[in-house]
């Protein structure tokens, strides 16, 4: 069986999900924290790849499409929210948008 | 079962794909390196200005954009990547027959719904009516 | 085209939303006098799908290839959704809102329909693909309804903290899903359950537990569980009043319908008629914890809210926890306690923000401290409100105090080591009668400041709020009858 290869994927696949969730957490810009949510999608499609692979079912890549296509919809309103708010605010930093109390 | 292949087979069949690549990267970085050894260096301003087609060029790159731009983006992003699932659709059509046909349209249908939507909102055009009013 | 038919026939009540939703967008689209018939036409659409959803026959199947599973609990759940949906489209005059001032209603009507019908197929999801496809359905369209008033700067806040909270969460509960699938090799809840019966590979345990952890992330955020639920209170108070209602009902209740099969079908065994637990992974445990950190951080941050929304948003969270108690129970009657609690929250949480929104609607404000002496201004509101707040506290002659009975009671008899979580829960309970009296204080004693004029109320709010006050009451002469259709709908079938 291919173990190493796919074992290398899930590997490859946990570090992508860890930088983009401490991205998530770290980062002050939205677009960059709309970035590292991307990362951490596409590090679950390759975690699906990988297992569909090993298992020999196409499940997993199956899932991989609508994970793409909810992540661009997810996108779409994302960015339609912070042009919104980029109207009212000229900027960008999650730090500034403070009208509502943490 | 998909074909499978063990770690050394995998870097044996992908090597040329390797070789290809230093090869590439190794062309474009040799001739700038070259040139840049062997040429010599005089600068004025004009050179230093931005070339444009040989237009003189006016104002600076960072201007705002206009947001429309990004509002057709949105639009264009979200059919743009729905079309993938129409893939996977037509290549099982033949086996599905009368049903496939009939999710496709209701597919289809159900997207044509969300573009007729945008349009009669003015979404497609550029200058949008409530737009003009409100800076 | 047999199949297909025959999974049309199934999901009947999806399909008519459904249906509703895209004639909405159409007459939206075409504007002018076609526009007044959306509403009538989205109240119509839930009606039918309650008729459907009526007429359905109990016995068990799966549709959609495996992906909808249509049962007795799936029904009852899918019943609350549309009554949900339905009460707060009659509830709320939106017409009269002064938020909603300016904005087309078309595109609200739309979008809560479109939550509505993802709400349906979340409550019925059988597998692990439509999981994560109708939380995301659940999802998108509810970050639009917070962002709803555009030109506010707090909506659009609001909606912005949502939507990242809420897509960060839903990337961690499908990471979570990955592993599922890796260790079970299937998609299919009745297929990963089956892999739970048999022998996992080796190192499964860790990986479970991991799995059970990522997804518990995104199912508490749908919910508003701790540390989840850092958006819930942002996202009502920026949100139109209405939206905050809906959001506060009906997507819980989906997220505990969903938290609830795959606890109860994924990650257990039904043995017998009753559930055992999967050895390798003790999820009550996790739950438990994450219960208790939900009630208690929900109610004593909502002791110190001035703002009415912030305040019942706290609640929420406190109330999420409550209902978490009865999946932690694990049993027909702690499956049961969680229908009953969903139940009475519908009606008494819509009630809480029916009041907030018809105070809003004449006087402009949210805050606590302007509901002095309202007893007298409208003694209409301030019996409504009481009621409500009651029924939140869980006191006996309200629904209120049924739901918490169930739960409680599931807990205590899953024996001794579990009496100090229902013990924790008590203490909670008693803690959120202090902002609740506080409520009621600031409605009846509180002095007025200046001489507010009496509160004009519009003849559809003050029908609908004594609607929903005696629907708080009334349940209570006719119990035998609710605990009957949950009693059915949660029947542990032998496989």
């Amino acid at each position: 069986m291919s173990g190493s290869l796919v074992q290398h994927a899930l590997l490859l696949s946990v570090a992508l999900f860890t930088l983009g969730a401490l991205g998530v957490f770290m980062r002050r810009n939205v677009i960059t924290i709309f970035m590292c949510i991307e990362l951490m999608l596409n590090a679950v499609n390759l975690a699906f790849v990988a297992f569909s692979r090993s298992l020999g079912t196409f499940d997993g890549q199956v899932l991989v499409f609508f994970v793409m296509t909810v992540a661009a919809a997810e996108a779409a309103v994302g960015l339609a929210i912070v042009i919104a708010l980029h109207r009212h605010r000229d900027t960008l930093d999650i730090d500034s948008f403070n009208l509502l109390k943490w | 079962m998909p074909p499978t292949l063990s770690s050394a087979d995998f870097l044996t069949s992908w090597s040329a794909v390797l070789l290809y690549f230093v090869a590439a990267v190794g062309f474009v970085a040799g001739g700038l390196i070259f040139w840049w050894v062997i040429r010599p260096s005089r600068i004025t301003a004009e050179k230093l200005t931005t070339y444009e087609c040989g237009e003189e060029p006016i104002g600076g790159a960072w201007v705002q954009f206009n947001v429309r731009f990004y509002v057709f983006a949105l639009v264009f992003l979200v059919f743009d990547v729905e079309a993938v699932f129409l893939l996977p659709w037509a290549v099982v059509f033949r086996e599905l027959g009368a049903i496939a046909f009939l999710e496709g349209l209701f597919f289809i249908a159900v997207l044509a719904i969300g573009l007729a939507y945008v349009w009669r909102k003015g979404d497609l055009a550029w200058v949008r009516l409530d737009d003009r009013v409100s800076p | 085209m047999d199949a297909l038919l025959e999974s049309l026939a199934r999901t009947v009540p999806e399909a008519i939303v459904c249906l509703g939703l895209l004639l909405v967008v159409v007459l939206d689209s075409a504007g002018g006098a076609a526009r007044r018939a959306i509403g009538p036409i989205s109240v119509l659409s839930l009606l039918l799908a309650l008729v459907a959803l009526s007429r359905e026959t109990g016995a068990p199947v799966a549709s959609w290839s495996g992906m909808i599973a249509s049962d007795p609990l799936s029904a009852l759940l899918r019943a609350l959704i549309l009554l949900g949906t339905l009460l707060v489209l009659l509830s709320f005059d939106l017409g009269r809102s002064r938020e909603l001032k300016g904005l087309g209603l078309g595109e609200f009507h739309a979008l809560l329909l479109a939550v509505a019908f993802a709400c349906l197929l979340l409550a019925s999801a059988n597998d692990l693909v439509m999981v994560y496809l109708a939380l995301e359905m659940v999802s998108i369209p509810s970050y639009v309804l917070v962002a709803y008033l555009k030109r506010d700067p707090r909506s659009n806040e609001a909606a912005l903290k949502y939507l990242l909270f809420g897509a960060a969460s839903s990337g961690t509960m499908l990471y979570g899903l990955s592993l599922v699938y890796g260790i079970a090799g299937t998609t299919s809840i009745a297929g990963v359950s089956a892999a739970m019966a048999g022998s996992l590979p080796a190192g499964s345990s860790f990986g479970l537990w991991l799995a059970a952890l990522l997804v518990f992330a995104g199912f508490g955020f749908k919910v508003a569980a701790v540390p989840f639920h850092f958006w819930c209170p942002d996202a009502y108070e920026g949100a139109p009043t209405p939206v905050a209602a809906f959001l506060s009902v009906v997507p819980k209740t989906a997220g505990f319908a969903v938290m609830m099969r795959f606890c109860f079908e994924a990650l257990s065994l039904q043995r017998g008629g009753a559930l055992a637990l999967v050895e390798i992974v003790d999820w009550p445990q996790l739950l438990m914890w994450i219960s208790v950190a939900t009630m208690t951080l929900g109610n004593v941050a909502a002791l110190t809210q001035t703002n009415m929304k912030r305040l019942l948003a706290y609640s929420s969270i406190a109330h999420a926890g409550y209902v978490m108690m009865g999946v932690v129970a694990m049993s027909e009657d702690g499956g049961r306690g969680v229908l009953v609690y969903l139940f009475t929250y519908v009606l008494m949480n819509l009630g809480a923000f029916g009041v907030v929104a018809a105070i809003h609607a004449s006087e402009g404000s949210f805050d606590l401290r302007d509901y002095a002496g309202l007893h007298r201004r409208s003694p209409l509101l301030a019996l409504a409100m009481a009621t409500f707040l009651l029924s939140l506290m869980g006191l006996p002659p309200f629904v209120g105090f049924f739901g918490k009975l169930y739960v409680f009671g599931a807990i205590i008899a899953r024996g001794p080591e579990f009496y100090w979580y229902a013990g924790v829960g008590a203490v909670n309970a008693a803690v959120a009668a202090f902002y609740y009296f506080r409520v009621m204080r600031a409605m009846v004693i509180d002095p007025e400041t200046g001489t507010a004029p009496a509160l004009s109320l519009g003849g559809r709010e003050a029908l609908a709020l004594c609607a929903l006050a005696a629907l708080n009451v009334l349940p209570t002469l006719a119990w035998g009858r609710v605990d009957e259709w949950t009693r059915a709908a949660m029947v542990l079938l032998p496989r």
